[in-house]
């Protein structure tokens, strides 16, 4: 808590110390989106089929350039969604920007501080919902229980575009930790467990290539993560730790009037502990899924769009017929996997302001929280629906 | 194979034949007009790749090799000298662009460009503002603050 008031004194001082010093080094943008939404037979979103206004998103940010080769930016964030989110503020980024070089063909940049993961095509942004698809991005790779650990960690980022007459080539390379909150240990563990879980690190690796033709964009991002346990006095689980290997694929197709964008993933998570009843935790479980998304422009200001997403906890067990024989306690098999169908409509009222709604069907539960223990579980039934309409103004 | 892997695959090869289809028409109605890219007087450059020039407008490069701010502007995105600018001269779609924009201004990584309203308004902020870089519809007179970039491979 500290430490958030002091990232976020540190912005506020950004803000008001240049933003009357000099107009040309410093630079402040933010948005504010207020939307209507729920989620019906499953309480991914709200709970017990009701509407509910908790779509809320409120963000500020700073830039401040301080010579050629340094500068500062940082973004504060409200956020309200519903079952979805911890509800509250956040600092998303705060990093020192560090440009390695001044060419115009070839660009590295440093970020130290709260850098933001600039791995897969929407984690850069995806807490600004007018840079996103969709109100809700595809939870196979952009899983909603883990957003704050995926948007941002704290510790070094290094990028790298090179642009030559054959096309642009982007490296990128993280390591940093992200803190968790209270509510983070219940979600990836149990509301039991007393402890804190606590991210070890998150190593990431990705790089992305784009034909001079500027129609294809290809590339693939590595990432390796561990978390540790630290149990309270009077505890069910004595100690634990856990790793998540993960691979993605991605392409998009850029066209006149349409984008197709597709990413697939395969992440391999280990669980290891153990219970005070001398139960012990071992699990290690590979999951397989992805997007395939079609946006198409109908008009310069209204754009429609159709995705479908699956993803399986388990690719030894697809349907999740395992999960009945659970050691800790039987899980329904429609938590083995997830498949989403979304259809959304997106209309651009001005230059900076927004309409966008969308409806999803969904076929089972396995991507609403962390698919181990029966009592984290969020309630689904195996189909279930969800709508949202968000009005989005930025600046 | 799952079976779902198979139905998005059929998906998205109609998807992509449908959206060729619309392609097709809406390609014929892009205008073509000569357009050239202008800078200040200041500027110690003549000539650009076209990958350099992406990288100007698309936020990536912010200085110029002397350390000065590179300030970039562009005419309104439904204008058809910025439609055809994009197209012709920096081989992105307006959208594209956009999007660029967006993930540059939003990710704390530089600035997006300041829109102008007209061709003249453009004239006259590339003149006066020292590092600008722009471009205009079939430029006429060029005064002693403002000349053309040439663009091709360097020598």
């Amino acid at each position: 808590m500290k430490r958030f008031a002091l990232s976020v004194g540190v912005l506020l001082l950004l803000i008001t110390r240049f933003s009357e010093a000099n107009h040309d080094d410093f630079s402040w943008h933010g948005f504010v989106a207020q939307g209507l939404t729920s989620s019906t037979d499953s309480n991914y979103i709200t709970t017990g089929n009701e509407i509910t206004t908790e779509l809320t998103e409120i963000g500020i940010n700073g830039s401040y350039v301080i010579n050629s080769s340094l500068s500062v930016s940082g973004q504060l964030v409200y956020l309200d969604g519903g079952n979805r989110f911890r509800q509250g503020a956040r600092l998303d980024y705060l990093f020192l920007d560090w440009r390695l070089t001044r060419l115009f063909d070839w660009q590295v940049n440093v970020h130290l501080g709260r850098y933001k993961n600039r791995h897969w095509w929407y984690s850069a942004t995806q807490d600004v919902p007018q840079t996103r698809p969709s109100i809700s991005l595809p939870q196979s790779i952009y899983y909603d229980g883990n957003r704050d650990l995926a948007l941002s960690s704290d510790g070094i980022a290094l990028q790298s575009a090179k642009t030559s007459s054959s096309g642009t080539w982007e490296v990128r390379w993280s390591y940093g930790r992200s803190p968790l909150a209270r509510e983070d240990t219940e979600k990836l563990l149990s509301p039991q467990a007393q402890g804190r879980v606590k991210q070890d690190f998150t190593h990431q690796f990705s790089t992305y290539w784009q034909p001079q033709s500027m129609h294809w964009q290809l590339g693939f991002s590595l990432l390796q993560s561990e978390f540790t346990y630290d149990p309270a006095a009077v505890d069910i689980l004595l100690n634990g730790k856990s790793g998540i290997d993960r691979l993605t694929l991605a392409a998009r197709y850029d066209s006149e009037n349409w984008e197709l964008t597709m990413e697939l993933l395969r992440d391999r998570l280990m669980y290891e502990g153990d219970f005070t009843q001398g139960i012990r935790l071992d699990v290690d479980k590979t999951g397989e899924g992805g997007y395939l998304q079609w946006r198409y422009f109908l008009q310069n200001n209204l754009t429609g769009l159709v995705r479908f997403d699956t993803y399986d906890v388990d690719r030894k067990d697809r349907h999740g017929k395992q999960l009945a024989f659970n050691p800790f306690g039987a899980i329904p098999e429609h938590y083995g996997y997830m498949d989403t169908l979304t259809v959304g409509l997106s209309w651009d009222i001005q230059a900076n302001l927004r309409l966008s709604g969308e409806f999803s069907r969904t076929h089972g539960a396995g991507r609403l929280t962390a698919v181990v223990f029966p009592d984290a579980l969020v309630y689904a039934k195996p189909y279930w629906n969800a709508w949202s309409v968000q009005l989005m103004y930025w600046f | 194979m799952k079976v779902w892997i198979l139905k998005a695959f059929c998906f998205g090869a109609l998807l992509l034949w449908i959206g060729t289809f619309w392609t097709a028409t809406a390609r014929a109605e892009t205008p073509s007009q000569p357009i050239a890219v202008v800078v200040n007087q200041s500027v110690d450059i003549t000539t650009l790749t076209p990958a350099q020039l992406r990288m100007i407008f698309a936020g990536r490069t912010q200085f110029w090799p002397d350390g000065s701010r590179i300030r970039v502007f562009v005419l309104p995105p439904e204008s058809d000298t910025h439609q055809y600018f994009c197209r012709q001269l920096l081989n992105i779609y307006p959208y594209q662009l956009e999007r660029i924009w967006q993930r540059v201004v939003y990710s704390g990584q530089g600035e997006a460009p300041k829109a102008v309203d007209t061709a003249q308004a453009m004239q006259n902020i590339i003149e006066q503002t020292p590092g600008a870089i722009g471009y205009l519809q079939a430029p006429g007179q060029m005064n002693k603050n403002i000349r053309m970039i040439t663009l091709g491979e360097p020598l």
